[in-house]
């Protein structure tokens, strides 16, 4: 058992234990509702059966203890699963910084993709002599070329 | 003609060929919104700020104790679901929808050529063009795309499991602790209210009474929130198992298994942004 998978078994019986605390509260719960119910109606409470206010809140109170120590652990089971972390967040943030630089890399063949276009689209236009297509496919090739030294990608907007 | 026949054979190559990119967006997409995780996280490091007022002095000094670790340990709980949401983001990304646009705008500068008759340029240009073109596109967008998400779900898939079961495990805490809260705010209402039977102390009773009513009701519909979010979490992690699973060799039949994982995925958290009854 490596250290990583003892820590998370340790964490699972903190949990259990936090469980166990739980359940016993509700049991008190509800055997104090019980008593409470049973209670004689008023003017009755000479009975010595009869719960008191005063007892029924003590029973809440000890109720409430055993609730918080089962939060307390709950808290410790909850930093054993959300610590220790550090690594696996560390590697997914590292993956995915690789993938953005996998993103800028595809970004700049489409890029070139799009200059090799305009190229064969001037080249086209030469050959055919037409002056007005070389012109516009001169200011595409243009923009495009001054939107990659600004550092944008004119093939993103290529619709 | 046959120059417009390679046209059209390589906008099917470009679509056809890839992995299901579409999908693969769509699932991340859906993956990346995580918003109920980080909202019950928020819930959980404020529980003493809601109990406060239902406890006696000696709980409320028992309390100011765990707060203090919800509250140390809530940064930690939000980074890990910070994490997975720039994965998935970027995942959603890298399987981006940009290689459909440079099929579509070869296709047009293939019509371009033809519509020039003077030219000089014949379709054995065009098709050296297409194939130049084809080339490249592969290198920009299908073949480099599919290695890329690949290469990133392949190696990502144990740390995402990783968090993403850290998270379920949070979420059921958090769950749980919210369960004691409950029973600690309501418990109250129902050990004293038995109390409070003479015709004076109706007003407060009836109060008392309205107040537990409202108070039921939030922790009861956040049972139901607990529950769901859990559930997203899962259909996230298998949508991803799924994904990591078939590396390498993601072909069309793949599509159906990972639109259903995204379509999983997006029900589940649906369900979450759904108002309760």
């Amino acid at each position: 058992m490596t250290s990583k998978e003892q820590g998370l078994a340790d964490a699972r019986q903190v949990e259990q234990l936090a469980d166990r605390l739980s359940a016993a509260a509700d049991a008190m719960h509800a055997r104090v509702l019980r008593a409470i119910a049973r209670r004689a109606p008023n003017g009755a409470q000479a009975d010595p059966m009869n719960i008191s206010q005063e007892e029924a809140q003590a029973v809440f109170e000890s109720e409430v203890g055993l609730r918080q120590h089962a939060d307390s652990l709950y808290a410790d089971a909850a930093g054993h699963a959300g610590g220790g972390l550090l690594l696996s967040q560390q590697w997914v943030l590292h993956i995915t910084e690789a993938a953005a630089a996998d993103i800028q890399h595809i970004e700049h063949v489409k890029d070139l993709l799009l200059i090799g276009a305009d190229l064969l689209a001037l080249a086209g236009a030469t050959v055919a002599g037409q002056p007005e297509h070389m012109l516009k496919a001169l200011e595409h090739l243009r923009d495009h070329g001054d939107d990659i030294k600004q550092g944008k990608h004119p093939s993103e907007d290529v619709d | 003609m046959a120059a417009w026949g390679i046209v059209l054979s390589l906008g099917a190559c470009a679509t056809g060929a890839g992995a299901p990119l579409p999908a693969v967006r769509a699932f991340a997409a859906e993956s990346a919104k995580l918003g109920a995780f980080a909202e019950l996280t928020t819930r959980y490091r404020d529980t003493y700020q809601r109990e406060q007022p239902y406890l006696s002095p000696a709980a409320d000094q028992a309390e100011q104790a765990i707060d203090a670790r919800r509250r140390a340990a809530y940064a930690d709980f939000i980074q890990i679901q910070q994490s997975v949401v720039l994965y998935m983001q970027t995942l959603g990304k890298l399987a981006g929808e940009d290689e459909y646009d440079l099929s579509d705008r070869v296709r047009a500068l293939g019509g371009g050529i033809r519509a020039w008759p003077d030219s000089g340029l014949d379709a054995h240009h065009v098709s050296a063009f297409t194939g130049l073109a084809r080339l490249l596109t592969r290198a920009a967008t299908g073949a480099r795309q599919q290695e890329a998400v690949a290469a990133m779900v392949g190696e990502g898939d144990a740390d995402v499991q990783t968090l993403l079961d850290a998270m379920v495990i949070l979420l059921r805490l958090y769950d749980k602790s919210n369960d004691n809260e409950r029973k600690i705010v309501l418990g109250l209402f129902e050990v004293e209210l038995p109390f409070v039977d003479t015709p004076r102390e109706r007003l407060l009773a009836s109060l008392a009474k309205a107040h537990y009513q409202g108070k039921s009701t939030e922790y009861g519909l956040l049972a139901r929130r607990y529950a769901l979010a859990e559930k997203n979490l899962g259909a996230i992690a298998e949508g991803h198992r799924a994904l990591a699973g078939r590396i390498g060799r993601l072909h069309q039949a793949d599509a159906a298994v990972l639109t259903r994982s995204a379509l999983a995925v997006r029900d589940s958290r649906a369900a979450l942004d759904r108002p309760a009854e």
